[in-house]
């Protein structure tokens, strides 16, 4: 039962250069654990020290937002893509 | 930490961006107002300024889904759509090309790099670290300016965690 976790271009140097990790399905939290033990450097920047996602990480299961799901409780099934992408966003402000 | 809008630096000389390159820049602005647009530049080294890739700005969804998270919508800000920076990403990278510049308009106000655009580009995950940062003002409908920013890092501490700050510079057309 796996699930894939695509590294964007710019984490690759802190997943040792591997554009994909296969993981076993679960939870996205426990995919992060998994993510954590192959690439620990990666999941620091991801999760702050409370252990939630950064405010400027996204995490997508397949092409939906976790933000607009269950966060780390929403779940990875077998075969699910699961890709991380920092934030790109700025703008005039008020 | 306190962070102040970066005007571009009269003093410096102004960058020259080919005319197609920002003729396409400010055709997507024009379009996207009232709202900000985004997008990247792709190039390699030989050329930095190939292709415009337009990115769909989600600020708007997201202040509609979360306006407590997200309390500007996309006349105030971009939130720049993952998906199409991933594809333009990629895309780039099989051309043998990377992200240059990314881009994105004010609208209502100058072309400055303001407090929110140096909170993203500053973080320490930001995908392009060294990529240029161009912000063009569009006020009544029209492009009125644009200037070019960038990381510039302090001697002798090149690395992406070294200390930098951004210097902007104004633009120019090119006549290529």
């Amino acid at each position: 039962m796996t699930a894939r976790v695509r590294i964007s271009s710019a984490l690759r140097p802190l997943a040792g250069g591997r554009s994909e990790l296969p993981v076993a399905a679960g939870s996205l939290r426990s995919v992060l654990e998994a993510l954590g033990r192959d690439a620990p450097e990666l999941c620091e920047r991801l999760l702050d020290e409370r252990g939630a996602l950064r405010r400027h990480v996204n995490v997508f299961v397949n092409d939906e937002d976790v933000r607009f799901r269950e966060l780390l409780d929403t779940p990875v099934r077998e075969g699910d893509r699961v890709t991380i992408v920092p934030a790109i966003a700025g703008g005039r402000g008020a | 930490m306190t962070r102040r809008r970066i005007e571009p630096d009269p003093e410096l000389a102004p960058a020259v961006l080919p005319a197609g390159v920002l003729h396409e820049v400010f055709a997507h602005a024009r379009e996207a107002d009232p709202e900000e647009c985004c997008g990247l530049i792709t190039g390699d080294e030989r050329d930095p300024w190939r292709q415009v890739v337009r990115c769909r700005n989600d600020m708007t969804l997201r202040h509609r889904r979360e306006p407590a998270a997200y309390p500007r919508d996309g006349r105030e800000g971009f939130y720049m759509n993952e998906q199409d920076y991933v594809r333009a990403e990629d895309e780039a990278e099989a051309r043998g090309e990377r992200i240059t510049c990314v881009y994105h308009s004010h609208v209502g106000c100058g072309a400055w790099f303001s407090e929110l655009d140096q909170e993203f580009a500053e973080q320490p995950l930001f995908p392009f670290p060294d990529a240029w940062h161009l912000v063009v003002s569009v006020i009544g409908g029209k492009v009125v300016d644009q200037a070019l920013f960038v990381r510039e890092r302090a001697a002798g501490n090149p690395g992406p965690s070294g200390p930098s700050r951004f210097v902007g510079r104004p633009v120019v057309h090119g006549r290529w």
